[in-house]
This record gives structure tokens, sequence and C-alpha cells, in this order.
């Protein structure tokens, strides 16, 4: 598959880049090897793919090749919900690809189907001291089972996290949504104006559920200890739902709009029609890039709203992450790809070119992050640093039911006017908890 | 045609193709627009700035390479399917096979499982052969579900030859193959073609066994390249209506070609099956 | 479809070539790759998903053999029921609005002659497109307004613009009609054929003898034009019984289960929840309900229909 080159400054400017980033190693022998062969690489984004992200991963491949001329590295593009479905049957048949993209809340199921490679064995002794300590420990750390690493976090983000319109908002006299949920469901509710409701909330996702990030305003107190299962018969699910019913009776949600997915919520708040949504947060670009329906300079982030006291929650994930086969037969170059894809330089263009938290945190003194258009960057930080921030436990139980029980939970809860024990009760019951 | 018959023919005509062209005609024009207008309220019909970018990026992102492919596949699967099922077909009529109501209702039943329902042990069968994400994996499948429909099609035409024909082509000094050949099935052509024109519209449009059989991009489906358009960064309904309009294309334009053949060669199955 | 008794064709050939077994032998032969090809292709890995239902597998993991307990758990689950409800609703529901829309199209196909081949060429057009790009072009023309198309030409003619992919209560009809727009067409083709081997001198003779329009249509075109029905009853009862593409382009089984059909609950538990023991023994379920359903046609309609296809 070739694509015709289209010589333009940026991609004289990219590169001057991968040049830049080639020539420290291509004087230095990396370890002595000559490294060779293939690296099969299963990732969502296509070398041949278009937008930021794929256009870094592009330059980065590039990059690599330049330094290891003998190694071929192909990255075979999978539709992004089915990677980690794909590469256990892969695994299981004995066709993995070398290298794998995968969501961190599936990392267990996969680890446990041992098809995935300790990496602590094939990362260069220095990358470990040198790069793990500098990633950000709280993703780090989830990729590591009983002392076996599975992966490697990738591309740090506040995962879910609030988008709102500073035009709507302004209009009731507030800068940024509250963080407390009282407060937030009384300013949603008065956001409500005509065609635009307050909130938009997806309750459709097979790794999302809006029940489990309202949860998070509880904090790690939320998930059990030791099952990480949530106590769907307790006071904290009872206020979470009933968080989601206030916001339909003061009209901040609507009961009708019940079913809808992230990507439909992206695609109506562009047409104007909440001032606030749920949302993923490294879609923040591509919200701005669509949005039709409002100005997009009134775009903006914020964290989720807790209960009582405690500080505004973000649910750090799903997040990715990238694993190595077992069974590759070639980890020596696989590693090194992987390495590379984590190197400061790398991370500056992770973060310049697709406005990326880097994943290497020392980069951060980089004068660039002071410029604006760091600005958003800066914001992701502070969000990903944030005394609320918490991730989901390990072992999510469950978890290729827990999402859809969730959400229908959540659609009975919009859209009917049953009781929340009710529901809830029915959840747990589904769910066999 | 007199005026009632014009008038029935426009109040039927005219809400008909509403209806019915005008969500793909809706699907071009939004792939002519740029991303900032495309969720503009309200909706026109007629783009006001028509852009060919989301065409643009779907070539930049190797949708020609899927294109040929399922081209390549469906072609392939139906050349195999129809050779088969219109030797079976002719086959059942004019020969003695053991078990002959078995056979169709093994053909039947071939019908009623719901497909998806194999894709897993298929997949593992597929596996251990060694087809798994060969160019002949998609190809074997379509051409198997096409087969029983060929079948059909070719058996009730044949049928309706009266035998007569066949033997005075004998009598001609033919031999059995060179009369088939030369005299039976050019009459069979409409259900051939309409066999045909079935397979490739089958194996042209199917998603799910493509997706489950092929992992490799360069192996890949045109339905299973537009998936990636609904990607990780949310929606692209240009790129995907785009996507909508040349997946479109080449089967509506072999229907629009064959439809007299089609339209024929369906009902003569369906009557005199 | 009557099968021409292979008795005289064979006595006619014994006189012109070979002997009986070796005519079987040639027709075997000439039938083989293709039952070959069914059985290898469809027959085998149908085995294999039959006893994988009878094991519990998730994830790819076989966890051992656990008998019936998949169906049981199927079975025993109160929403099962409704969920098997649901797929008979939308299976009839479907052929209530296909089956008279493609005979109107065809009595009128016949009226118009040429011209009405055309129109019919062109009402084939949705049944060209692939299930997942009418998902995806329905898909954006029911967004929800402000944006969607439809929403926008409900706001346009003053009325509510319901969210029809979204309210509970609208997404059941609104999957119905375009699972109908794609496939009416073909059924039309069929009854159109029907409708050309019914003699014109029967409606004339009815004509003459007083008959009303509606009594020659009872009487004469539905009683004859039963073995085509029969045929498109069939298809699109296993076609929009074993549809799923379209609910998972459109609804993924909501809004609040509302759209889950028995197939899309084979694809939820398979392939989202990843319990494929449990999957495949939703599949044999289906796959029963799909037999039943075609016997059930050919002994109420097609007595006289033979061996079926």
């Amino acid at each position: 598959m070739t694509r015709s080159h289209n010589p333009s400054r940026r991609d004289a400017v990219r590169t001057a880049l991968t040049a830049a980033i080639a020539l420290p190693f291509i004087n230095t022998k990396v370890g002595a090897q000559a490294l060779s062969g293939t690296v099969r690489v299963w990732s969502f984004l296509s070398p041949e793919g278009q937008t930021p992200r794929e256009k870094v991963l592009k330059t980065l491949v590039d990059a690599f090749r330049a330094r290891h001329p003998a190694v071929t590295i192909t990255i075979e593009p999978q539709p992004f919900q089915e990677l980690e479905t794909r590469f256990v049957a892969a695994a299981a048949q004995r066709r993995a690809p070398d290298l794998v993209w995968m969501r961190d809340t599936f990392l267990g199921l996969v680890h446990d189907r041992q098809g995935l490679a300790n990496l602590d064995e094939v990362l260069t002794p220095e990358f470990k001291a040198r790069a793990i300590p500098d990633m950000y420990s709280v993703f780090v750390e989830k990729s590591v089972f009983g002392g076996f690493r599975t992966s490697l976090p990738l591309w740090p983000s506040p995962a879910q996290s609030i988008f709102y319109r500073k035009d709507a908002l302004g209009e009731i006299g507030l800068e940024a949504p509250p963080l407390n949920w009282d407060a937030f469901v009384d300013a949603a509710g008065k956001l409500t104006k005509g065609n635009r409701l307050g909130f938009g909330l997806p309750s459709n996702d097979n790794s999302v559920a809006s029940l489990l990030n309202i949860l998070s305003g509880f904090g790690p107190d939320a998930f059990d200890k030791t099952t990480g299962r949530i106590d769907l018969s307790g006071p904290m699910a009872a206020e979470a739902a009933g968080v989601v019913r206030r916001l339909v009776s003061n009209g901040a949600l609507s009961r009708t709009l019940l079913n809808t997915m992230g990507d439909d919520i992206q695609d109506q708040f562009a047409a104007g029609r909440f001032a606030m949504a749920q949302a993923f947060t490294p879609r923040f670009d591509q919200f701005k890039r669509i949005a039709a329906g409002y100005d997009a300079k009134h775009l903006a982030v914020s964290a989720w709203p807790s209960f009582g006291t405690r500080p505004a929650s973000v649910l750090l994930g799903p997040y990715w992450t990238i694993g190595m086969s077992a069974a590759s037969t070639n980890k020596p170059a696989a590693a090194a790809f992987l390495e590379s894809l984590y190197s400061p330089e790398a991370s500056m263009l992770w973060a310049k070119e697709a406005g990326i938290v880097p994943d290497r945190k020392s980069v951060m003194t980089d004068p660039w992050f002071q410029t604006p258009a760091a600005s958003m960057i800066q914001v992701f930080v502070s969000l990903l640093g944030a005394p609320g921030a918490l991730t989901f436990p390990q072992r999510l139980p469950d978890v290729t039911r827990i999402f859809p029980v969730l959400n229908k939970a959540q659609q009975e809860l919009m859209g009917t006017d049953e009781a929340i024990p009710a529901i809830l009760a029915r959840a747990r019951s589904t769910l066999g908890w | 045609m007199n005026w009632r018959g014009r008038l029935q023919f426009a109040l039927l005509i005219i809400p008909a193709s509403v209806v019915v062209l005008g969500p793909i005609l809706w699907a071009l024009s939004t792939s002519l627009k740029p991303n900032d207008r495309i969720f503009a309220v309200p909706p026109r019909l007629i783009p006001d700035a028509p852009t060919l970018t989301h065409y643009a990026r779907l070539i930049a992102e190797g949708v020609h390479w899927s294109f040929f492919n399922s081209a390549l596949y469906a072609v392939t699967s139906v050349v195999a399917a129809v050779s088969i099922g219109a030797v079976a077909g002719y086959a059942l009529v004019r020969f003695p096979v053991r078990f002959k109501p078995l056979v169709l209702v093994l053909f039947m039943a071939a019908l009623a499982v719901p497909s998806y329902a194999l894709l897993l042990p298929t997949q593992i069968i597929f596996v251990q052969l060694g087809l798994f994400d060969t160019r002949l994996a998609l190809p074997i499948l379509y051409a198997t579900h096409i087969i029983p429909f060929a079948v059909w099609m070719t058996r009730a035409h044949f049928a309706s030859v009266p035998i007569e024909l066949e033997h005075a082509a004998l009598v001609d000094g033919y031999s059995r193959a060179e009369a088939v050949w030369k005299v039976i099935l050019p009459g069979a052509m409409p259900a051939i073609i309409a066999a045909s024109t079935f397979g490739f519209l089958y194996s042209w449009n199917d998603y799910i066994t493509a997706t489950t059989m092929v992992d490799s991009p360069a192996r890949r489906t045109l339905p299973v390249a537009l998936i990636f358009f609904q990607g990780f960064h949310g929606r692209d309904w240009g790129a995907l209506m785009a996507g909508v309009i040349i997946a479109t294309l080449p089967p509506v334009t072999l229907f629009l070609i064959f439809r007299r053949h089609l339209i024929g060669g369906f009902s003569e199955g369906s009557v005199k099956g | 479809m009557a099968a021409i008794s292979s008795g005289s064709t064979s006595q006619t050939d014994l006189t012109i070539k070979g002997t009986q077994a070796g005519l079987q032998r040639v027709g075997t032969l000439l039938v083989g790759p293709a039952i070959l090809l069914v059985i290898a292709v469809n027959v085998l890995p149908a085995f294999v998903g039959f006893y994988s239902s009878l094991r519990r597998i998730f994830f790819f993991t076989d966890e051992g053999f656990v008998g019936l307990d998949n169906f049981v758990a199927i079975f025993s689950e109160a929403s099962t029921y409704a969920t098997i409800a649901r797929s008979f609703v939308f299976t009839f529901g479907s052929l209530a609005l296909a089956v008279p829309l493609a005979l109107l199209v065809a009595l009128a196909v016949r009226q118009l002659g040429r011209r009405g081949r055309l129109f019919l060429t062109m009402l084939l057009v949705p049944w060209a497109m692939s299930p997942i790009v009418v998902a995806l072009l329905w898909k954006w023309i029911l967004l929800p307004s402000p944006g969607g198309l439809l929403a926008s030409t409900f706001i346009a003619l003053g009325w509510s613009p319901v969210a029809l992919l979204t309210d509970p209560s609208a997404a059941m009809p609104t999957i119905i009609v375009v699972g109908v727009w794609r496939n009416f067409a073909f059924a039309a083709i069929i009854l159109t054929a029907g409708l050309g081997q019914i003699p014109n001198d029967l409606y004339k003779a009815a004509a003459v003898d007083g008959h009303s329009v509606w009594e020659r249509f009872r009487r004469i075109t539905l009683p004859l034009l039963a073995p085509s029905l029969l045929i498109v009853l069939c298809v699109l009862t296993i076609s929009y019984f074993n549809e799923v593409q379209v609910i998972i382009g459109l609804t993924t089984g909501g809004p609040i289960n509302a759209t889950t059909t028995l197939a899309y609950q084979l694809y939820q538990t398979g392939f989202v929840e990843l319990d494929q023991g449990r999957g495949n023994a939703i599949a044999v379920v289906m796959f029963l309900i799909n037999l039943l359903l075609v016997i059930a046609y050919v002994r109420l309609l097609g007595g006289s229909k033979g061996d079926g296809k």
C-alpha cells in the first residue's frame, strides 16, 4: 500500500524530527545487537492513517527503521474494540502478533490466558532503570500482576472527564461545572434551554459505564478491596443512581435519549445539543474539529463532581497499553521498537503533534509546554495529578458483563419510573453478585 | 398511457423513489460536505462548499486495496459456486442421484443455520488447515454459501427444459457434454446470471464472516475497512458516507446491467423450482 | 416446486447410454463437490458448535463439559422468553409490513409493463447494499436532532422530533422499517413472477361473471399465488429471524433491551460478553426454531410442493 507524497511544510518538519530522533542512535550501537527480522504489531492505528496519532506512529516507525534497517515493522490495524479478543484467539491458535495494543480493563483476562510475555525479561536494563520510573506510576503499576509485567501503558490521560461549553455555563454565571454533585445537578438543570440539554450521558458502551463514573465520586471506597465489586445494594450505589434520577427530573437528562454511545454524544455535542457531556478526554481535539452548533473555542474540560467534601474525581481509564506476545519469535526487535515509543523524543512527538500528555514526565520541563499550544496538555496533567484521580481495580470482576449490565440499569433509571432499589437489585442478580 | 395510468404511476413512483433512493442521495450529499458543515442545522441537501476530502482520505488510507480484495473474492466465489452449483443442478435433474431428497434437505438446512454461529468453529478449523487469513479463506466460505442457491436456481431451470431438446442434439451427433454446453447452457443463462448476481451481492456485502476470517489489512474486504472510520476518535460521518457510496456502486451497477436476467432468473426459480 | 420424477428420465437415458449404476455414479460425481463443500463448511462447524454448547467456554478458554447447563441457564432466565417474543415480534412485524408491500408493488409492476420493471429495479437498490452499509446509512439519517435528517424533517413539518432509535417505544418499529426497506423488493420480484403465472383468462371470465375486483383478488389471485407466497414467507422469515447487523448498527439491542432479539442476544452473549459456550447454545436454539418455522410453512401452505426446495 503506497501513499503519494505530497511535500508540505509539515512533512518537512516531520522528516527533520525523524532525523533528529534517529541521529543520536545511529552513532551508538544499541546494546551491540544487529536487530533483524519482522515485528508484527496490532493496533487500531494505521500507518496510512490521517489522524495526528497515526502520523506520529508513522514517524516513529520510520525513525526506528532508520536506526535498524534490517527490521521490518508491520502494523496491522484491527477494530479498536476487538483487539483483545482477536489477540487471545490468535494466541490460542499460535498466530499472535509480536506486539499488541490492549485496553487496561481486559489485561487481567488476557494475562490469565498466558498469551503475554513478561516485559521485565525483555526490556533493556537501561529502559527499566530510566524510563519506567519516569512514567506515571498509577498506570505502570496496573500492568504488573504479581511481579509479572504484562504491558506498558501508553498515552496517559484523565480518560473520563466532562467536556463543557464555556458560553453555555457563562449564561448562568459559571466558569466551570460545580465539582459537587448537588450543585452540579442544580446547574445542569438550569442549563437546559430550548433544544439544548444540560447534560449528555452515554448509556450504551461495552467498556464505559456512566454509573461507574458517578460512583467514582466516592473515591476508591466504591470498589470492594478484595473482590473489586461495587456494592449494588449499598448506599453509595443508591446515591449515584439518585443523581441520575434527579438529573432526569430536572430536565438535564432526556428521558428518551437512552441507548446513546459515546460516539452519539460526541456527534450531538457537535450540533449543540448539550451544554456539558461525559466524554473520553483524548477526543478533545476531535470534538473541537467537528463543532458546528457552537464556537469551538468555548470547549473546555473538567473533572467529575464528587460526593460530600471529597476531591473532584477523575476516572483514569480505560486507557491503552502495549503488550508482547509470549510466543513472539523476535523479542529483541519487538522490545527495541516498544522502547522507542517511550523515548523522550517520542514523548515530545506525541505531545506536540497529537496533543497527548507525554509518557515521560521528565520532558514536561521542555519550554514548549509553557506555550499556549500546550495549554490543554497542562489541563490534562493537572487532572491526572488531582487528589481525586483514581483507576479501576486491577481486576474488574465480570469485566465483559459489568458494563452492559450497568448501562442497562442506567437506561432503566433514565427511561422508567421503577424504584431505584429494584433496578439495582436486578443488576446485581444479573451479574451474580 | 392514459392520464389515469400516468397519475397512478406518479403517485406510486414519487414517494417510492424518495423513500428508496432518498437515503442514498443523502449519503452522497454528506460525503461531499466538509467536516464542520456535516452537523449544521438545518441540514441541506446540496452542499454549499462541496469537497472531495473524504474520498481522498479513503484512498490515502488504502481503501482501494480493500475494494480490490472484495472484488477478487466475489468474482472467485461466484465462478466457483456457479460452476459447481450448475453442474449439480443439472445432475439432480437429469441423473438418478442416490438420496436425492436428502441432498435437497441438506441444502435447505444449510441455509437455516445462522451463519455467524458457525464463525468460531470455522475459524479454528481454518487455522488448523492453514487457511486462516489467506486469500482462499473467504472465497471458500462464500462459494459454499452460494452453492445451495445456485443449485436451486439452475435446477429449476433445467427441470423446465424438456429432455427432448437434449436428445435432438444427441441425435444430431453431439456428445452428451457438447449437447449440454452448446444447447442447454445458453438457455440457462438467466438462471446462471441470477445466481451469479446473488452470489456477487452476498460476497461483496458480507461483513461478519470477512471480519472474523481475515486479520491482516492486506487481505481485508471493503465492508470491514469501512468500520475503521467508526474508530477510536469517534465517527467520521463524511468518510463513512463516502465509504457507503463506494461500497454501493459496484453491486448497484451490476444490478442495473443484469436487471432483466436477474428479475427473470429469480422469477423462474421461484415459480418452477 | 414440483420435481420431475427421475423415473422416466432414466429409462430414456438407458436406451442411449450406460447402465443405471453407471448413471448413478456419474450423477453422484457431478453433485459430489457441492455436497462435500456444504458438509465441510456448514455441517461440520455446526457439529463443533453444537458440541461447544455443551461446554463452558469463556473468552476462548475451554473450561470443561457442563452438559445442558448452558441451555438450562438460558431457559431459566425470565428475560429469555421476552427475547424470543421480541424475535417473533420483529419477524412477523416485518413480514406484516413487507409482504403486503411486496404484493402491492408486484401488482403495480404487472400493470405498468416495461416501466414497471424499471420501477422494480429501482426498488431493489437497497437490497443490493450490504447490511452493515444499510445500518450505517440509517444510523446517520436517524440521528436525533439537531443534525439528523429525519429529525430535522419532522421539525420542518411541525411535528415533535421523536428520537426514533433511543426511545424505547419507537426503537422496534424503526428497525422493522429499516429491515423492510432493505429487502421487500426482493419479495416483490418473486411475487411478480408468481402473478405472471396466473392466466389472464381467469380474470376475464370472473369479470364476465360479475365478480368485483376484490373478489377476483381473493378467489383467483391469492390461491394461485400461494406457491410464490410460500417461498417469500420462507425466505423472509429466515432472513428476519436471523437479522442482526441492522440491530447491531442501529440500536445495539437497546434501549432497555427493546430491540434485543434472540439473534442479537447471540451476538451479545458470544461476541461481547464472550461467553462462547452459551452463545453456541443460543445458536442451537435458533437453528431449531428456524427449522420449525420452515417446516410449519411447508405444511401450512405448500402441501403440493413435494420436496420443498
